[in-house]
């Protein structure tokens, strides 16, 4: 290959067979270990930068988020702001597209609010908690520490006595509310009249009481610092409670195309079944109306195979001929 | 020779190629070249790409020649959205059933005669094998060692992590 392959990413990287050579039976375990995919794409790091960049736009942004944990230089390069039609492209892959990433986020930033499964405090997988006003992800328990009520979280500071402040602090950030348990896009911006009674994110909370006490320390009542620094914190709230309520609508988006999509498999599924069964002699008058095992195996969002096919017939006959004896017992 | 609908084609190890002109035009470099040469004999050499690779790209344009309407010129935002969401037809795939180095030769060479669906389906091809692994079977997949700490390897989980400047 004589293309310009100076621009290549391989240069830095160090390759896991060349460091394995000292012993060749180490090596012989590792590559059987890893299965049969090893090396299968070692020259993908000696290819033209743009062509790089083409194979990556092919991507989900999981994989682009799994690819800047591969190694170093992996990761410096995807994160780079060079990079970031990267993560631009692959964010136009998902089906339905999210929004546009804002102004105050950055790329990887965003992809990793949205798409990443780990929590953001402690790294525990399976963080499902979104609170997109805050930009937060968390597990359970990292929600349970952290998201507290305005009074709460005060008083773990132990400003609760200052009771300008409990009235002023809770309208200056973004309440937290559960947004992955959102179920319908909300018409309107969430109400801002957020009190000491409302959630919030522990972190954002104490930034912005930290601001707003320097404020009162640095100057009296009234004066015209004080004014703006509300005025930002109010603009700003209303800004990320404005995302939210985008990306609600998204969430609500993707979850109907997949309640569409299950519906339409389920429907190939018991197409499906319904030929096998006419193969065996079954008519769908024969099916049974009000069975529970029954109704289990039909109604699935799942293709019929011939593997699902083989462990399901004999129990989907056996609920016939169950249906049968009914019938016939029935009409004597 | 004296056919006008035919072309020679001359790769970098000398072996020649001679092709319809439809099916050499689906290369933009090549269609202007042509376009800048006017009616000639002379054949065209290709110094970049060697006969094996200019071999399988042939092959390529040979089989997508009725597409190339679709595919000739340069591509609207559109069409570029519909062909990155299109999936890769079993006779792509099987196309692409080389070794890795004819596989990337062949993207390479399609990059530098700008035959736009071969790129396309090419880096579809290899995305495809990169889909849904973990870091580890990535770094398998292209050979190459895991530089992070366990400690760092942690951290790359958390937020603070990611990249918060524009």
């Amino acid at each position: 290959m004589t293309g310009p392959s100076r621009y290549a990413l391989s240069a830095s990287f160090s390759r896991a067979s060349e460091q394995c050579q000292t012993s060749a039976v180490s090596n012989m375990r590792d590559k059987r270990l890893a299965g049969r995919n090893v090396g299968k794409l070692t020259l993908v790091l000696d290819v033209p930068m743009d062509i790089f960049f083409e194979i990556a736009s092919h991507l989900d942004p999981t994989d682009i988020l799994q690819l800047a944990r591969v190694s170093k230089d992996l990761r410096a390069m995807l994160l780079s702001r060079t990079s970031r039609h990267i993560w631009m492209a692959t964010r136009k892959n998902v089906s339905p597209p999210p929004p546009d990433c804002p102004e105050f986020l950055s790329e990887p930033r965003y992809a990793y609010l949205l798409f990443e499964r780990f929590c953001m405090l402690c790294g525990a997988g399976r963080a499902v908690n979104v609170h997109y006003a805050g930009l937060a992800r968390l597990c359970r328990e990292c929600w349970k520490r952290d998201v507290r009520k305005a009074c709460t979280l005060a008083k773990d500071i132990a400003v609760d006595k200052d009771k300008v402040l409990l009235k002023v602090v809770p309208t200056l950030l973004p309440q937290a509310t559960r947004d992955n348990l959102e179920r319908h896009a909300p018409d309107h911006v969430p109400d801002v009249n957020q009190t000491q009674y409302s959630f919030f994110f522990r972190p954002i909370f104490i930034e912005v009481v930290e601001q707003y006490r320097a404020l009162c320390r640095s100057q009296n009542w009234n004066q015209e610092p004080m004014r703006k620094f509300i005025e930002e914190r109010k603009r700003w709230t209303l800004e990320r409670l404005n995302f939210r309520k985008e990306l609600i609508r998204w969430q609500v988006q993707v979850s109907s195309q997949r309640a569409d999509a299950e519906e339409v498999a389920e429907e190939e599924r018991v197409s499906a079944i319904i030929e096998k069964l006419r193969e065996l002699g079954y008519e769908p008058t024969d099916f049974p109306t009000a069975d529970e095992e029954w109704d289990q195996m039909m109604n699935q969002p799942r293709k019929l195979t011939s593997r699902i096919w083989t462990t399901i017939h004999l129990k989907l006959v056996a609920c016939l001929e169950r249906e049968r004896a009914r019938r016939e017992q029935e009409a004597t | 020779m004296g056919d006008s609908n035919r072309l020679t084609l001359v790769a970098s190890d000398g072996g020649k190629f001679v092709v319809d002109k439809e099916v050499v035009q689906m290369s933009v470099l090549l269609k202007n070249m042509i376009e800048d040469l006017g009616e000639t004999d002379e054949s065209i050499p290709i110094p970049n790409v060697t006969s094996p690779v200019l071999t399988k790209v042939i092959e390529f344009c040979e089989n997508h020649r009725t597409d190339a309407a679709r595919t000739d010129g340069p591509n609207v935002d559109g069409d570029d959205a519909r062909m990155r969401t299109a999936v890769v037809s079993d006779w792509d795939r099987q196309f692409f059933d080389v070794d890795q180095d004819l596989m990337f030769e062949i993207i390479v060479a399609a990059n530098y005669l700008d035959i736009k669906s071969l790129v396309d389906v090419g880096c579809k091809v290899v995305a495809d094998m990169i889909k849904g692994k973990s870091p580890q079977e990535i770094r398998d997949l292209f050979d190459i060692v895991n530089d992070f700490s366990p400690e760092e390897e942690a951290a790359l989980r958390k937020e603070n992590e990611w990249a918060n400047d524009r």
